[in-house]
């Protein structure tokens, strides 16, 4: 696996609305990370005390973009989407890519998240000097709702 | 400050949390979020787990991991007028012979769950604070870090390594 996925991320405070957008590569690598923890959260799980894992944040360092975007067009219909799309080739854009670390989040799917229209079982947030920023990751999500319906993953 | 006894078990512990964007101690907060929390062996056992599989993730390249584990306790709002002393807050959480009695105001709003943030702690060091209490509900997040469960995680990790 090789996926190339853009994401524009949203400012979590709203005092400023300054455009990012990163450049993760979705390669074996990062989803045999993601299925490794997949297997933590099913592991950790004890239904008879109560206890129960919730999610599993981790740190991966990609690409960031931060400045105007506004004449780009895939990044204007991005903006529409918000979230990831996945494409053939990274664009050329103006201006240096930055190498940063960014947090990813990764939930596990249960009935009553699912039920708000906005879950998704991965999230990215990034922080930087402008604020931070957060976006869902639709693509490693989906990823991880098939690892949950599968049950995973005793053996990689 | 003694060394706390971390093998005694059933260990009850309060908290007292300060909403997370509330800086100062003495915040324009209403009130805060308290927790009565015993740490059961289970409890004990599921924060070795998880701070195996985090050394396991470690060795993997999977850096700066936390896990997020839901745990049962009690979990109620307290307003500052119905705490009258401030002296009684401890954001690190205390260890108490019996929890304080709940009143039937406070009752009202009362959960029975809140999570456990769990990191690993830096080895060899004896002050690391590597696990806190998180609370979000009411659409707020509030959180501490906890003293004695991170003095316990310490213990584990540092026998963890040799």
């Amino acid at each position: 696996m090789n996926e190339k996925l853009i994401i524009r991320i949203e400012s979590v405070d709203e005092r400023d609305e300054y455009n990012s957008v990163i450049f993760l590569t979705a390669d074996n690598n990062l989803v045999n990370k993601v299925r490794s923890v997949v297997n933590s959260i099913i592991s950790l799980e004890q239904p008879a005390s109560g206890i129960a894992p919730v999610r599993i944040d981790f740190s991966v360092d990609t690409l960031v973009f931060e400045g105007d975007y506004a004449n780009n067009e895939l990044l204007v219909d991005l903006w529409d989407l918000f979230g990831d799309v996945v494409v053939d080739k990274f664009p050329e854009l103006n201006g240096e890519p930055i190498t940063a670390r960014i947090t990813l989040s990764i939930e596990k799917p249960t009935e009553s998240n699912r039920k708000f229209p906005q879950f998704c079982a991965v999230w990215l947030s990034y922080r930087s000097d402008n604020g931070t920023y957060q976006a869902p990751i639709r693509f490693l999500g989906d990823l991880v709702e098939r690892l949950f319906a599968d049950g995973l993953v005793v053996a990689q | 400050m003694t060394t706390p006894d971390y093998s005694k078990g059933n260990e009850k512990i309060v908290f007292h949390l300060f909403h997370a964007a509330d800086v100062d101690l003495d915040s324009t907060s209403d009130g805060y979020i308290v927790i009565h929390l015993t740490v059961t062996l289970e409890i004990r056992n599921e924060l070795i787990s998880a701070l195996n599989h985090l050394n396991m993730m470690r060795k993997e390249g999977i850096i700066n991991s936390f896990i997020q584990l839901r745990i049962p306790c009690t979990v109620y709002y307290q307003t500052i007028a119905q705490v009258g002393n401030t002296q009684a807050m401890c954001r690190t959480g205390f260890q108490v012979d019996e929890f304080p009695v709940i009143s039937e105001d406070e009752y009202e709003n009362r959960w029975d769950d809140a999570d456990l943030l769990i990191g690993l702690p830096l080895a060899g060091h004896t002050n690391s604070m590597s696990v806190s209490i998180y609370f979000n509900r009411l659409s707020e997040r509030y959180e501490t870090a906890s003293e004695f469960l991170s003095g316990i995680a310490q213990k584990i990790y540092d026998t963890m390594l040799t």
